[in-house]
């Protein structure tokens, strides 16, 4: 599977923020979105899950050379602020999710099962989404994903509210479900970046561009604009 | 400090004149002439800025005129009391009754906010030079109004120029007091307590108690009251500018917390907080539902402080009500029956506006948006077409249900009340006024729904994206308000009604079928 975008075009009032993007993200590879503060990351996201119109371009995915729209299911996005209905508690909201994804869910576990998986405490289970952590929100929503599996995985800044060892824990999940996803991995920390991504691409100036890993060529393209 | 004074007002226009670029911007149809280069554009700013200052003097003299007029001049002539000294003795009450409502240092103003919070300015000057700024431009606003409201009244011109004087004064002794208490105890006066509301409303009382039963001091008691006033104020003046408590005051005001939908700029980010409370939480036995209906079940039953809670209230009020009309009328059958039983079947459409402030609906929308739609609208699955649709049928059962409750005791009541004053020739005059009143309840209840789903004006920020919510809201008051001064024929109003919301509602479906997949989304 590949998504393919293709001159996409996206502008607010006068401002081009994006401005040609273009690219193919492919299966089984972690993608590290590295750009400056207000370089379009998250536009760029919102516009491939459609909480953006364009201004121009189209994106789809190409399965066995055939290409296709994208639809609800195809795409996941884990948001860098978790929201989470704050009314319900982790199992109520879980449950909901699993009842009514209940056809398209493959392999579907327990609700207790999911939890562990995401090491959410048992005393936590059962406690209002509003009186769980950021962290915790954090990881509410991603086991979201986890278990609808989407095919495509937009993560932005998804780590920064894990302490070390529940961030840790979380990288492995990605590499461990990578070879059947195409994850995008938007974030400012070039180490994690490095650690964690297979392929590096940077967002300047409107346009989305592959680098190699290599810090200091990286911080070399991203400063090319100063001068 | 007058640079501090100049800073100060200056900062207070350039929000003026952002916010309104900002409105029209926003604004439906018509916002994209308005581009974001507006906001350099300082010929354009400049306009706008002597707009802000012209409607800045109309507001205050207008405030002033409406205030003199109607509260003082209006009960005046009613009450036939058009001597001089009954101006100056309602004046004279009325004068200290405001200085103690209101407040200038003690209130947390988002120009305060900006200036000492935000941008650092000196506490101390800025106190110094607002608070005098403030109290000549109360004296030079008061002056004009009170010359031709005067003038109506035969008094003579130093009177009137001593008047806005004494205003000033009072306001000066009662910030004074505020600022000592706050000194000794550390307490602040300001906020609404049953103390402050008590002094004022008695006041006020004695004001108008003493216009009405002729109780008036002589104007020479009343022009020596003021003079004593203006000369008592002489040493709060003196120590209200020499006063060091300024910076730490003003830190303890602004407080995001203490300025709660005035400051902050994103009023509905507090709301959220507040609704947020609103949160109850217990193990919800919801039964075998699942799915979306299960989803819907939870979240009506965790909102019962705002939702199930209020419609009991709401319930157990109009049952009193009715039950007390009723019996009133059974009671004094002989002397109202017949007129109330008259008047009550031209006065149907007060009944839109009773409907319209009883539904609960616009409270539950907000709710439904600040405590789930504004985090389940994030994620792709909630947003589709089935998912809101079926959702939408789920939430309108619920706001149907729950509002028609009360709106049926109202109407039964209604009912009863035409009967035991009377009756009426045709009974199927008691079929219409139910029908019509549960239409109007359900009119409401769709049109509420409606608006939130085709207009919902927020981003995952909670920052208002649109104005056309608030616009269609504000009319949506502004016509039931209308309904209020209207008298109509019976027959003819319950029947309009029925159609009218029959084919509302019609229309308002087919349009959120249509429309709310595309547009109920964050904005």
């Amino acid at each position: 599977m590949k998504l393919i975008l293709k001159n996409i075009k996206k502008c607010f009032d006068d401002k081009e923020v994006l401005r040609d993007v273009s690219f193919t993200f492919e299966e089984g590879k972690i993608y590290g979105l590295l750009g400056r503060n207000g370089a379009g990351k998250t536009t760029l996201f919102n516009c491939i899950n459609e909480d953006l119109k364009l201004d121009g371009g189209s994106y789809f995915i190409e399965e066995n050379g055939i290409s296709r729209e994208l639809v609800s299911d195809d795409i996941g996005y884990v948001l860098a602020t978790p929201v989470v209905p704050e009314f319900l508690t982790g199992r109520e909201f879980l449950k909901f999710f699993i009842d009514i994804n209940r056809d398209k869910i493959k392999d579907k576990s327990s609700v207790d099962e999911y939890f562990d998986l995401m090491r959410i405490e048992r005393g936590d289970r059962d406690r209002l989404l509003k009186d769980y952590s950021h962290g915790m929100k954090n990881k509410m929503q991603m086991l979201i994903y986890f278990i609808a599996n989407p095919g495509i995985l937009l993560l932005d800044e998804p780590l920064t509210s894990f302490d070390v060892v529940v961030a840790d824990e979380m990288k492995q999940l990605l590499r461990a479900i990578k070879n059947e996803h195409i994850l995008i991995f938007s974030t400012h920390i070039m180490e994690l970046a490095l650690d964690l991504c297979d392929e590096i691409v940077i967002l300047n100036h409107g346009v989305l561009m592959g680098a190699k890993k290599d810090k200091d060529y990286i911080i070399e393209l991203l400063r090319r604009d100063e001068r | 400090m007058i640079r501090t004074l100049i800073a100060s007002i200056k900062l207070s226009q350039t929000y003026g004149i952002n916010t309104v670029i900002y409105w029209l911007r926003q604004l439906p149809l018509i916002k994209h002439l308005f581009s974001v280069k507006l906001y350099g554009d300082s010929g354009i700013k400049m306009v706008i800025r002597i707009y802000i200052n012209l409607f800045r003097i109309v507001k205050a003299l207008v405030g002033k005129a409406a205030y003199v007029g109607v509260m003082i001049y209006l009960p005046i002539m009613l009450w036939n009391r058009q001597e001089p000294v009954s101006f100056l003795n309602l004046l004279l009450w009325l004068s200290i009754a405001g200085a103690i409502a209101n407040t200038y240092l003690f209130s947390p103003t988002k120009e305060k906010y900006y200036a000492i919070i935000l941008l650092r300015m000196d506490g101390q000057r800025f106190a110094q030079s607002n608070f005098l700024w403030f109290l000549i431009e109360t004296m030079v606003s008061f002056l004009p109004v009170i010359l031709v409201f005067g003038f109506l009244m035969d008094i003579i011109i130093p009177v009137l120029l001593l008047i806005p004087v004494f205003i000033a004064a009072a306001k000066v002794i009662v910030e004074f007091c505020r600022l000592k208490y706050y000194k000794k105890t550390g307490k602040m006066l300001t906020k609404a307590n049953w103390k402050t509301f008590g002094t004022v409303g008695l006041l006020v009382v004695c004001g108008y108690g003493a216009l009405y039963f002729k109780v008036i001091v002589p104007s020479v008691f009343c022009i020596g009251a003021m003079l004593i006033i203006i000369g008592l104020a002489v040493y709060p003046a003196i120590y209200l500018w020499n006063s060091r408590l300024y910076s730490m005051l003003f830190k303890e005001i602004l407080k995001p917390n203490e300025i709660i939908f005035k400051v902050t700029g994103n009023s509905a980010a507090n709301q959220k907080d507040m609704i947020r409370k609103n949160i109850s939480y217990d193990k919800t036995d919801i039964g075998d539902i699942g799915g979306y209906g299960y989803f819907n079940a939870i979240f009506v039953s965790r909102h019962r402080k705002l939702l199930t809670r209020q419609i009991k209230f709401q319930s157990v009020g109009c049952l009193i009500v009715s039950a007390a009309v009723v019996g009133a009328c059974i009671w004094n059958h002989a002397i109202i029956g017949a007129e109330v039983n008259q008047r009550i079947m031209v006065l149907l459409p007060y009944m839109v506006f009773i409907m319209y402030v009883l539904n609960r609906s616009d409270t539950m929308t907000r709710a439904m948006f600040m405590n789930c739609d504004h985090s389940m609208l994030t994620y792709r699955f909630y947003r589709q077409k089935e998912a809101i649709l079926g959702l939408f049928k789920l939430r309108l059962k619920t706001l149907i249900k729950l509002n028609l409750i009360p709106a049926l005791i109202l109407g039964c009541g209604l009912m009863l009340l035409v009967f035991v004053t009377g009756g009426v020739e045709q009974p199927l005059a008691y079929v219409l006024i139910l029908v019509s009143i549960a239409a109007m309840s359900v009119f409401f209840s769709v049109h509420h729904l409606t608006l939130y789903y085709l207009l919902q004006p927020y981003n995952v920020d909670i920052e208002s994206k649109s104005k056309a919510y608030s616009i269609a809201n504000g009319i949506t008051y502004f016509v039931c308000y209308v309904f209020l001064q209207m008298k109509a024929p019976f027959f003819l109003f319950s029947i309009l009604t029925i159609v009218f919301s029959v084919i509302y509602i019609a229309a308002a479906l087919i349009l959120v079928y249509k429309y709310a997949p595309k547009r109920f989304k964050l904005k």
